[in-house]
């Protein structure tokens, strides 16, 4: 039998205690599950494409001067 | 983005899976048009396609697979640290499981990374036990190990609150004492990992900054019964090459299983805590299946979350039973279906969704075919084939059984050409054997799956949430009335099934054949493979031979001889610390690290105090046992002499 598990059965002895290491805290957030609505997919499809043909947003380019103005 | 090899393989890969179904879909799809399309035709033509695509798919990644052993693929392609000795936790969390297996387990880690001379791992037994006996045993047990290795760094913490579960329990510790540490090797309380290997990954993790998550896919040995040696042979005979296919085809985009995985801890303080799902269980609530919306997150965070196929030395056991296995499927079954919310969530990558996908599909693969049986024989009308379509049926027949059963077959040829694993699996003739009555026992025992995971599915859509019960890990032969309680509508169901059959499609009745008996057998099924003692006569004959039985792997013999000369101890721990002076000291001890909040009120605390001394606990519940134990006044006064 092995010598560490006859320590018990002869009785125990607790050793000076030292057990966890000193705590660290700090908050874990949890990621965000987000599911797709039609509006929002619109949304990613939109950004989506702006970002693909390099468009400038909508807004900007309403009321922006006529380049060849 | 992958590499343009990786994304060859995945278009490849979609490619043949599209094509096969395509072609036996158009088949069927000729067969049953020849009279025109009724709704009944058409839904199974539907369910068809969903299956066959589910099969040609497995089929395609075993090809895979084979094709990278053929090659020697490296799997991993990453570089390796030429040394380390980066700060890294070791967990072992645990919910109310045997002490004994769970600290020889962690024992024989430690003495098989000191043997091989690695530095810088910390071990923690992270308990969640709501089981008053288990949480004082545990604490016994770490103090005895303590004693044995007084320099050695293993820490025991108990939650007096099993939020979250299992990944409440990691997210608790990664809150307290992450920051500490680069890494933490992320274990099952039935799992062991070498020193060797936790060396290994340890070095990937330094030499790979972007490597978020290493998983090393576990053995599965150390059981005896019959099922389980029959699942420790076939996951040693097919796995790799399963599991060779998948590394190919998702590079990267890996996936993470829970446990026997080094996990770099900054990425996963910042993205590995999970959200609860609006709405209740089985649905909302704690996410159940953690792992895989955990590497979903690290690598919708930009992480790498790699498989290691090759490295070996990464255990686990199996269930002992296939009323176990169906036990722990029916938690994984919601698990899974749960996933259906975060499949659908913006920002997870592709692969992600498929990994999710694939398991969904696991579970509701069964209710299809269930379904398709049905409507095969009750909707479809029967009618005379000509012989054009009897060939074309013949076609679809032998093309679903190559799907089925090729894989095995192709995963043994791979295996057959290591003459040092056939031997110490035996040897051909003994593996070919195996093979063959596995294959058998795999076909009896679908039907069985069938059945079940049709009922859980059907339950937890039908708002059925599974709890949390712990797992059986150890060894034992099912009771017959046990088996016959809970598998008798298996029976009646094929009983049922076959007189139908033979009452209105007596034509059709060999169609079904395999299937009805597995549904005849299935209480002697359960009941015979569940035999410890049929599984050591096989063993004795040759069958069912694993490495791990026939050539000696220190850490699992280590932690084996560790358990048993520990034995069993019957004695009550609760009551130990009231009782014996040094195990309250302990406990005490361990009490002011972390003080529980208590919410029994101070008079019931006090009255069960008093009946603890004279003695008198026999009708205490587990709840007044937790609160009894987490009051440290309450234990000075129920230890107190009686006068």
């Amino acid at each position: 039998m092995d010598s560490e598990a006859s320590a018990f059965q002869s009785g125990l002895t607790v050793l000076p205690f030292a057990n966890l290491p000193a705590r660290a805290p700090l908050t874990m957030v949890p990621g965000e599950i987000v599911a797709w609505t039609p509006a929002r997919m619109a949304n990613a499809i939109g950004a989506w494409m702006m970002e693909e043909t390099k468009l400038p947003p909508l807004a900007a380019s309403v009321n922006a001067p006529k380049r060849h103005a | 983005m992958p590499d343009a090899g990786l994304a060859f393989r995945r278009w490849l890969f979609l490619f043949l899976t599209l094509s096969s179904t395509a072609a036996a879909v158009t088949k069927l799809g000729s067969v049953l048009h020849a009279g025109g399309l009724s709704i009944g035709e058409a839904c199974f033509l539907f369910l068809f396609a969903i299956l066959f695509g589910w099969i040609s798919m497995s089929f395609w990644l075993v090809l895979f697979g084979v094709v990278a052993r053929l090659e020697s693929v490296k799997l991993l392609p990453l570089a390796e640290a030429p040394c380390s000795d980066t700060r890294t936790a070791v967990l072992m969390p645990v919910y109310n499981e045997d002490v004994t297996r769970v600290f020889s387990g962690v024992r024989a880690i430690y003495d098989s990374v000191r043997d091989a001379g690695e530095d810088g791992f910390d071990f923690y037994i992270l308990s969640d036990s709501t089981d008053p006996a288990n949480w004082v045993a545990e604490e016994v047990a770490w103090e005895k190990l303590r004693q044995a290795l007084p320099d050695a760094k293993i820490f025991y913490r108990h939650r007096h609150r099993n939020v979250g579960r299992k990944s409440g329990n990691i997210q608790d510790f990664c809150e307290n004492w992450g920051s500490l540490y680069t890494y933490m090797v992320v274990l099952d309380a039935d799992s062991l990992m070498t020193g060797e290997t936790l060396g290994h990954v340890r070095r990937l993790m330094d030499a790979n900054p972007r490597a978020g998550l290493i998983q090393v896919p576990a053995q599965l040995v150390g059981r005896h019964s019959l099922f389980a040696r029959i699942q420790q042979f076939s996951s040693s005979i097919y796995g790799p090459t399963f599991a060779s296919g998948l590394a190919f085809l998702q590079g990267p985009d890996g996936n993470y299983w829970g446990h026997n995985a080094i996990i770099r801890m900054r990425a996963f303080l910042q993205h590995g805590a999970l959200p609860k799902l609006p709405g209740k269980a089985p649905f909302g609530g704690e996410i159940m299946s953690h792992d895989f919306v955990e590497a979903a997150f690290l690598r919708r965070a930009g992480w790498d979350v790699w498989m290691a196929p090759d490295l070996g030395g990464s255990f686990e056991e199996p269930p002992p039973s296939i009323y176990d296995y169906l036990k722990r499927d029916r938690r994984w079954a919601q698990g899974n279906l749960q996933h259906a919310r975060v499949l659908i969530a913006q920002g997870i990558k592709l692969p992600s969704r498929l990994h999710m996908l694939v398991g969904l599909m696991s579970y509701l693969a069964s209710p299809l075919w269930l379904l398709m049986l049905i409507v095969s024989a009750t909707v479809l009308a029967p009618y005379r084939a000509s012989d054009a379509d009897k060939l074309a049926q013949l076609q679809l027949v032998l093309a679903t059984l190559i799907l089925l059963y090729a894989p095995k077959f192709l995963a043994m040829g791979i295996f057959l050409r290591d003459g040092n694993d056939v031997r110490a699996h035996g040897g051909t003739g003994a593996v070919l054997r195996s093979v063959l009555y596995e294959t058998l026992f795999a076909t009896l025992f679908a039907p069985v799956v069938m059945l079940a995971h049709s009922w859980f599915v059907l339950s937890i859509l039908s708002g059925i949430s599974s709890g949390w019960a712990a797992q059986t890990r150890d060894d034992r032969s099912l009771p017959l009335w046990f088996v016959i309680r809970r598998y008798w509508p298996h029976t009646l169901i094929g009983i049922g099934c076959t007189f139908l059959l033979w009452r209105f499609r007596p034509d059709d009745l060999y169609w079904y054949g395999v299937l009805l008996g597995g549904l005849w057998l299935a209480v002697p099924i359960v009941r015979i493979t569940s035999s410890f003692s049929l599984g050591e006569r096989a063993a004795r004959r040759g069958l069912f031979l694993v490495p791990s039985e026939t050539v000696k792997l220190p850490v699992l013999e280590r932690a084996h001889r560790l358990r048993t000369a520990q034995g069993e101890d019957n004695r009550d721990f609760r009551r130990l610390v009231l009782d014996d002076e040094n195990v309250r000291r302990l406990h005490l001890a361990m009490l002011q690290e972390s003080l529980p909040a208590l919410d029994m009120p101070w008079e019931k605390l006090q009255a069960l105090a008093e009946a603890a001394r004279r003695k008198d606990t026999g009708a205490f519940s587990r709840a007044d046992w937790i609160a009894l134990l987490s009051d440290p006044d309450s234990i000075a006064a129920a230890s107190q002499p009686r006068i």
